[in-house]
């Protein structure tokens, strides 16, 4: 990890506009990701976490989906958001490339893995199958893949759950991207071959360099993993820090909830029932205008119900957006 | 430097030769001919079509147009062996003759209706929007009209023959094809193989026909197979009621209008079997074939 930024997300929001009604899924992120550096997004289900990422390449389906005005994503100087689509497909599968969670659905039944593994190589740099075949095979063999050669001519019903997210890391990296969105690409896959594909994609970053941004609800594979963690909350960053600060010193009351919420190994201890955060997220259906937490935080007082926390920095290198902090 | 860095954790090595690199097509072959009903219907068709396209060049084909008037109505005997009609021709050699022309337009319609079904629902489900609306209302009005009334007013106003019976065919049995090719595309213009396609920046024509129409093309070849035999019974029917294709040349429809006469349906059933029962194993035969193709074309199925 250096200290050179490559992408930088200032006040970044994203809403779906439908006819029954908005959603503001993402509320006014901003974040920088460095270069070789890993960053793990976390928090629940419906947090805007896969949407705030998807929405750096305008993956996310537009309309309803609307990047709202005052939002930049900063790429070598480039606005993204101000890109047409047409321009913006220079840099999606070449600067910033995409693992998919499900690697049993990412795949076209009907074409080898080979096929389309070339197919953004291809497209990108505009050279022959075969060269592309030849880096398609030096990658799958990279990624772990045995007998790359053959399995080029396999199709994906013919891969493992295991092996199928080998080949489409391979995939992701046949453009070398410098930046790599991971939307959680474990989640569907059994615990040793989670902890295999960890094992491959820290190798991955030592030997390409390359920016990991990790979506992921699942805080132990984010902290084996990140550099640094950003905590979402109800479309917004609430805490942001370095890994070890974040996991040993959590200041926000949600990260706290969450690192409480984890189950204990440990047989002794006397703790029986899981802890939860009670109460659910709120429905983004309008402008957050109160910090979105305090219905559910204990420490939640009045200010917290008549403004939004904006992120600040406390410590060195670690942000949070709370008033109590 | 990198090759087979992590190749020592490569859990899976060896196990590869567990997994035979074996092609789709090679797969699909395979579970087709796994299917029984659909070999029997497959060898049934080659066999209907073969003869069909050799007997009539094995023998002189032109005993089925002369009139012989020194045996008319005979049974089945050792020259004809399915006897003759009311003009003495020979019923075996236009039955034969038949066949030609009642695949060829089964064929011929199926494709042809299949292809116009494929451009307009194509076009409808991946464009979407207000030339979807335009064109399924269009598909809608097409397939709410009584299709053998539209069609008999079709050919008497184009009047009757091969030509003009396939032309009638395809311009009302595109419908079907269309409907499933839109909803295929609906379905598969959803999948997260396109977002992730998508994702590494291919554009969308390619899209469309690398990823989405080989993904759609199962259901559709299916469709086409049922389309093929519906049509071969829409033209019998057509002939039967003297809208087809026109005596003296012969089709099974046509054959079959003979036991419109009492006399034939009780006396001289070799007039009336024959053809029937071609059309019934014929049509028979492709829906076998279909339903095998649709086993074996399913990209899901591993086995």
């Amino acid at each position: 990890m250096t200290n050179k930024i490559i992408l930088s997300v200032k006040d970044l929001s994203v809403a779906f506009h439908k006819r029954d009604g908005s959603t503001y899924a993402v509320n006014g992120i901003s974040y920088d990701l460095h270069e070789g550096e890993t960053l793990g997004i976390v928090g629940e289900s419906g947090c805007g976490k896969t949407v705030s990422s998807m929405a750096l390449l305008k993956l996310i389906s537009m309309p309803p989906g609307k990047i709202e005005t005052g939002s930049a994503i900063y790429k070598d100087g480039k606005d993204l958001v101000a890109l047409s689509s047409k321009e913006l497909r220079l840099y999606r599968g070449r600067e910033i490339a995409v693992i998919f969670q499900d690697p049993m659905t990412a795949f076209n039944q009907v074409m080898t893995i080979g096929d389309q593994m070339i197919e953004g190589y291809v497209e990108h740099f505009g050279c022959t199958r075969k060269d592309a075949l030849k880096e398609a095979e030096r990658l799958m063999d990279l990624t772990g893949i045995p007998a790359a050669k053959t399995r080029l001519k396999d199709y994906p019903s013919q891969f493992s759950g295991g092996m199928r997210q080998r080949a489409m890391i391979a995939m992701a990296l046949m453009c070398k991207p410098s930046i790599l969105i991971a939307d959680e690409p474990t989640t569907a896959l059994d615990v040793t071959i989670q902890s295999q594909i960890l094992d491959l994609m820290k190798d991955i970053r030592k030997e390409f360099g390359t920016s990991i941004m990790w979506i992921s609800h699942d805080l132990g594979v984010v902290a084996g993993l990140a550099d640094t963690v950003n905590v979402m909350y109800a479309g917004m960053i609430v805490e942001s820090a370095d890994v070890d600060e974040l996991y040993y010193n959590p200041l926000h009351p949600y990260t706290k909830g969450l690192l409480g919420s984890l189950p204990s190994t440990d047989i002794d201890n006397d703790q029986k029932r899981l802890k939860s955060i009670g109460g659910y997220p709120p429905i983004l259906s309008k402008k957050i205008e109160k910090c979105p937490f305090a219905d559910r935080c204990s420490e939640a007082t009045d200010i917290c119900r008549h403004g939004c926390p904006s992120l600040s920095e406390r410590t060195g290198q670690h942000y949070v957006a709370c008033f109590n902090v | 430097m990198t090759m087979g860095l992590f190749r020592e954790k490569g859990i899976y090595e060896g196990a590869s030769d567990a997994f035979a690199s074996e092609g789709f097509w090679k797969k699909a072959v395979q579970r087709f001919f796994r299917h029984k009903l659909a070999v029997i219907g497959i060898v049934l068709l080659l066999i209907i079509t073969l003869m069909s396209i050799f007997y009539p060049i094995i023998r002189d084909s032109s005993i089925a147009f002369e009139v012989n008037y020194t045996a008319i109505n005979a049974s089945p005997q050792s020259g004809n062996i399915m006897g003759t009609d009311a003009l003495g021709r020979d019923v075996f050699m236009r039955l034969m003759l038949g066949g030609r022309v009642s695949l060829s337009v089964g064929l011929v319609a199926a494709i042809c209706s299949t292809l116009i079904g494929i451009t307009l629902g194509g076009i409808a489900g991946f464009f979407g929007g207000k030339i979807d609306n335009l064109i399924m209302r269009f598909t809608d009005t097409m397939m709410s009209f009584p299709f053998l009334v539209i069609c008999m007013v079709l050919v008497s106003i184009l009047g009757p023959g091969i030509g003009n019976t396939m032309l009638a065919i395809v311009l009302l049995k595109w419908t079907n094809a269309a409907r499933i090719t839109r909803g295929e595309i609906l379905y598969i213009r959803e999948r997260q193989f396109i977002e992730a396609d998508k994702a590494l920046g291919i554009n969308r024509f390619k899209t469309l026909f690398a990823h989405i129409i080989p993904n759609a093309l199962s259901p559709i070849i299916v469709n086409m197979t049922f389309t093929m035999a519906d049509t071969i019974m829409t033209e019998a029917s057509l002939s039967f009621l003297g809208l087809g294709v026109l005596l003296p040349t012969p089709t099974w429809g046509n054959m079959l209008k003979d036991a419109s006469s009492l006399v034939t349906l009780s006396m001289r059933p070799w007039l009336w079997i024959p053809p029937g029962i071609m059309i019934a194993l014929t049509v028979l035969s492709i829906n076998f074939v279909g339903d095998g193709l649709r086993d074996a074309l399913d990209p899901k199925a591993n086995l």
